[in-house]
């Protein structure tokens, strides 16, 4: 035993000294990515094969490293190896930038000045607010809700189906996920588009003229307009929903569906009473995620309306204040609004953290 | 791992070194303007480069300018020269300290070869020149269908009550007056602001124009009211707007020049910049000059003198940016050299007094650039040399109005965006 | 196993309105793909259908030999032909590390946070979580003047550890939420029998976990493949680096009536994303989340 500890230290100190030559390497891949100078093709392989395995080497090192420390420096660092890394970009990347929202919230446009709750009043009281709350929680229920339900109705009658079927619709539901928000401005304003007369460009107008009425530019009706843009959110992530809902479905047991027909359950019954406790956890994961991505959607209003005629959304409001408006301290209260009404849903979350899972 | 090593050592230093020994200099240029527009300008930078052996230029134009000149200017990572469209984000750079005024041989030269209102309209508070202006162009024009026009026996108005009359005996054809649309994504907003603005010319002195951009005069003023009431007497009426009043917020404000061109045409008339040439169908660009009539947008006060509204790029340079080849590109703009090759190609009108007119490649380029050089007095739109927040109250009052808020709650939501 | 016992009205009423979900799912898409061949005259007078209701259609493949055309030489200004060819290449590059590495880093912290005994453990993983509803682009300003200081904007690992560093909230939660419902006999066998974490998580955890890897893969290329802003603002304006969405971004800005290039620009950027989903099909049988049933 003893006498195996003490083969150990040249070992870390040769693998240590291997870390040290491959940081000194990954700097000049860096700089050599960084000059860009270099035949396009080496660059593409040497930026994939450096980004893809470059942070697994790492892993490995540290964590090798570490295995060969006693036993006691193992348990207290190595889950640091685990977390770390993670832990470390996120509260670069997302913490710190919140704590000075949160600081730039009491200033005023340009930072330079201390003004108490202004921009908060602002946030609370002023017209575009209030409207853009009014449609936020229509976005909520609406677009949220619906993204959910469909996917959740799609992924179990799709279930029911030939698997040639099930792959077909899945696809076609999931096509709009493979579509930047770009092209998706794009595709809806061929729907939504309006013309006086009876050529129509748009779709919507085309059979709107079809079947006897007059053109109506849909994108100004109040308050029809904020539906008309949620349906874009719901065509985009019901994909998202129906693939890992569906997944989730393919998971439970025929046994217990099969049980249940033998006791005379009917599909709706065995459907609510079997199939939708089964997949709660799955269901509240994935109504969790649209809710915050609904709530932080901001380039659907952003690129079809501009969040004119009535379809202000706070996200949107959020975007506009800071980079049109240069006002910092009215964007950053804003995101700070934005960031207090979603945190009792992330609450519901972690409520449950660590109750069934104790670590080794 | 070694043998890694020296396969990678090896690989980063040769670009290194390459880097190293070519040594030439390189201006960075960060502008709004892209496609067919940064390929004109490329020969702008040509013709610098020609003459400037060493220097390199690289022009780079971001799809979403205001995000991205705003996020580098706040963290600090300058290009070294910004093409601006709005005065009003200049001054506001310019109060942040992060711009360089321009040296005095520029200086010079924009005094000799602009227009006073010109080198006005570069200035900051602080009275210091940064800006040189380049490419322009002139609002206030109506367009029209030439062939059409004249078969169709109308005379071009010279007054305001001409063309009142003129609309009055188009709203009979089977054409409407006018084709209006300000549709222009999260811009929507800034053809109904031209058109305030043309109206406040034309029924105000300039010196109350001055004062409503600094809010010295009230949006809710009667001048400011009455200019909206004069656009609402023909936006409103069904029989003077293609398609009505709801039509306008409905259409893109591209569509909305080509209507003069469709078959059968949806308009006669359509007020515009002189860019509108651009928004109008191939076949039409290819021969302007037979196909597109146009005039100057009459005075409703023909007791005022004539001015015009004009609009543009400037370029500023950013603060510790101001080397020797830096400067002396922001010279080189305030010369004729630099414009001729953008008036040869099309699509550009400018203020140089040295330019060469007979390059325009079209006759109507060539009026909109002798408009733009005999105008004693010109004025920058309002809504871009506003703050940049009163600029989008702006935009989204008069929408907010056409689509059918009231007006003095429109002015006066306008008014709060001066935050003092 | 089900479909056969259902009886036939059942059966039509479940395919009728699974037909009519994805007609409308997939007919703007169609229009889309309808305009991309279309010549510009018949854009800008007709709407797309009327291909199929007038016959108003003259196939033209021209759209696509503009969007991807590498210039005609003329023009020395990479920027202002509408190659896109260029901005493939610089999509992948960016695309693929900014899936790979925050997938990584999420895996091997969900494992931390659901098998591995730390302070603070519960304490950090409810912010990692709440960190999730963080909108994005309050972030960009400090992490750019960093970025200057480090000498990293304009660099492709500059957007691969952003991407991760946003991406990770998510990430962390999904995939924890599917490795903390692996059978925790599976870990206390090992354990016994002495293997350590990095084992454990290498021989047992990452096979057992490939499927919800392989579908939040998807997800997390399909979003990153997709974004607009960390792009724009960390990999700047260079032509060099510009990547798809922005090029279709600066189309709309030049083209805003010229449907069918958009249209057809709009598809090729679509091309990748959709190849990538239908290869990795199959994974999305067991897929992400699959275990987390087992609660």
């Amino acid at each position: 035993m003893v006498a195996r500890v003490e083969n150990k230290t040249p070992k870390i100190l040769g693998l240590t000294a291997v870390l040290a030559v491959t940081l000194v390497i990954y700097y000049y891949v860096f700089l050599f990515l960084r000059e860009g100078t270099a035949n396009a093709w080496i660059i593409f392989a040497v930026s994939l094969l450096w980004g893809i395995g470059g942070v697994w080497f790492l892993f490995v090192l540290v964590t090798s490293i570490i295995d060969l420390c006693s036993e006691k420096v193992r348990q207290v660092v190595m889950p640091w190896a685990f977390a770390a890394p993670a832990l470390f970009l996120v509260f670069y990347y997302l913490l710190l930038p919140t704590f000075r929202t949160i600081y730039l919230s009491f200033f005023n446009q340009d930072s330079s000045k201390f003004i108490g709750f202004d921009n908060f009043i602002y946030a609370f009281a002023s017209p575009t607010m209030l409207e853009s709350f009014k449609n936020n929680l229509i976005w909520i229920i609406f677009g949220g809700g619906i993204s959910v339900l469909l996917g959740l109705l799609i992924a179990a009658l799709a279930d029911r189906t030939h698997p040639k079927f099930e792959v077909l619709m899945k696809t076609a539901v999931f096509l709009p996920m493979a579509v930047s928000m770009i092209a998706a401005a794009v595709i809806w304003k061929l729907v939504y588009a309006f013309a006086p007369g009876t050529e129509q460009v748009g779709l919507l107008n085309a059979v709107t003229v079809t079947l006897g009425g007059t053109p109506v530019p849909w994108l100004l009706q109040k308050p029809l307009n904020t539906y008309l843009l949620i349906v874009i959110l719901i065509w985009m992530q019901t994909g998202f929903a129906l693939v890992v809902l569906s997944a989730a479905i393919k998971g439970i047991p025929s046994e217990l569906l099969e049980a249940a027909r033998i006791d005379g359950a009917s599909e709706l019954q065995s459907f609510f009473k079997i199939t939708i406790p089964y997949i709660q956890i799955t269901l509240i994961s994935v109504s969790t995620t649209i809710v915050i991505f609904t709530l932080k959607v901001f380039d659907i209003v952003f690129s079809m309306t501009g969040g004119n005629f009535g379809t202000q959304v706070i996200a949107n409001e959020q975007y506009v204040q800071m980079f049109r408006n240069f006002d910092y301290g009215r964007g950053s209260a804003i995101a700070v609004v934005l960031l207090v009404t979603v945190l009792p849903v992330v609450y519901y979350n972690v409520r449950d953290f660590g109750k069934n899972a104790k670590g080794f | 791992m070694k043998k890694r090593y020296v396969l990678l050592a090896g690989l980063a230093a040769l670009p290194l070194t390459l880097a190293l020994a070519q040594g030439t200099k390189t201006i960075s240029i960060l502008g709004a303007f892209g496609g067919e527009e940064a390929k004109t300008f490329q020969a702008v930078i040509n013709a610098f480069e020609a003459k400037n052996p060493g220097v390199k230029v690289n022009y780079a134009s971001s799809a979403d300018f205001n995000t991205v000149l705003n996020v580098r200017v706040q963290s600090g990572d300058y290009p070294d020269i910004t093409a601006l469209p709005q005065p009003g984000v200049m001054k506001d750079l310019a109060a942040r300290g992060v711009l360089a005024p321009v040296n005095g041989l520029t200086l010079n030269q924009i005094k000799n070869n602009y227009a006073p209102a010109w080198a006005e309209l570069g200035r900051a508070a602080d009275k210091k020149i940064y800006g040189v202006f380049h490419r322009v162009n002139v609002k206030g024009l109506v367009f029209y269908n030439k062939p059409a026009f004249e078969a169709a026996g109308y005379k071009v108005p010279k007054t305001w009550v001409e063309l009142m009359a003129l609309t009055k005996a188009m709203e009979s054809s089977k054409a409407s007056p006018w084709c209006v649309g300000m549709e222009s994504g999260g811009a929507t907003g800034w053809v109904a602001t031209d058109w305030i603005e043309n109206i406040m010319l034309r029924t105000q002195p300039a010196s109350v124009y001055d004062q409503w951009i600094t809010n010295d005069v009230k949006f809710s003023s009667a001048a400011v009211k009455n200019a909206f009431q004069v656009v609402d007497s023909i936006w409103s009426n069904p029989k003077q707007v293609y398609g009505g009043r709801a039509n306008i917020a409905a259409t893109n404000f591209i569509p909305s020049a080509q209507g003069l061109f469709t078959n059968p045409s949806q308009c006669w008339l359509h007020m515009q910049g002189s860019f509108a040439t651009a928004f109008m169908q191939d076949s039409i660009q290819k021969n302007l000059d037979s196909n597109v009539g146009v005039f100057v947008l009459p005075m409703i006060n023909t007791k005022l003198p004539q001015t015009a509204l004009v609009g543009g790029d400037q370029f500023v340079m950013f603060k510790g940016k101001n080397r020797p080849e830096v400067e002396k590109f922001m010279s080189f703009l305030a010369t004729g050299a630099s414009a001729d090759p953008w008036i040869k190609q099309g699509g550009g009108l400018f203020p140089h007094k040295d330019q060469n007119l007979s390059l325009y490649p079209t006759k109507l380029e060539g009026d909109f650039a002798r408009v733009i050089l005999s105008a004693k007095a010109a004025r920058f739109d309002a809504s871009d040399a506003m703050p940049s927040a009163v600029n989008q109250a702006f935009w989204k009052g008069t929408t907010d109005w056409v689509t059918g808020a009231s007006l003095d709650s429109v002015l006066s939501s306008i008014d709060a965006a001066y935050r003092k | 196993m089900v479909a056969q016992k259902m009886n036939l009205s059942s059966k039509i009423i479940i395919y009728g309105i699974l037909i009519f979900l994805g007609l409308f799912w997939t007919i703007p898409t169609f229009g889309l793909l309808v305009t991309s061949f279309r010549v510009p005259d018949d854009t800008s007078s007709s709407g797309w259908w009327e291909v199929f209701t007038e016959g108003k259609f003259s196939f033209t493949l021209q759209n696509y030999s503009a969007v991807l055309n590498p210039g005609d030489g003329a023009t020395s200004n990479t920027a202002a032909t509408i190659n896109l060819n260029q901005a493939i290449i610089n999509t992948i590059i960016m695309a693929i590390p900014s899936t790979v590495i925050p997938i990584f880093l999420a895996a091997i912290a969900a494992y931390a946070f659901a098998w591995m005994n730390f302070p603070g453990r519960k304490f950090l993983f409810m912010v990692l979580v709440a960190l999730l509803v963080v909108p994005l682009q309050m972030s960009l300003i400090p992490i750019l003047r960093d970025y200057r200081v480090l000498g990293l904007n304009g660099t492709f690992l500059g957007v691969w550890l952003a991407n991760t560093g946003f991406g990770l909230p998510l990430a962390t939660y999904l995939l924890y939420n599917y490795i903390v419902t692996l059978p925790r006999e599976v870990f206390e066998s090992a354990v016994v029998d002495g293997a350590s974490h990095p084992t454990i998580f290498s021989k047992l955890v990452v096979p057992l976990s490939m499927p919800a890897f392989a579908s939040f893969a998807i997800f997390q290329f399909l979003w990153v493949w997709n974004g607009v802003l960390i792009p724009l603002v960390f990999l700047g304006d260079d032509p060099s680096r510009i990547v798809l969405p922005q090029r279709i971004l600066q189309m709309i800005g030049q083209y805003a009536t010229n449907w069918q290039l958009l249209t057809a620009g709009a598809f090729v950027s679509m091309f990748i994303p959709l190849a990538v989903f239908i290869g990795f099909q199959q994974y999305f049988v067991r897929g992400l989340l699959a275990g987390s049933v087992k609660g």
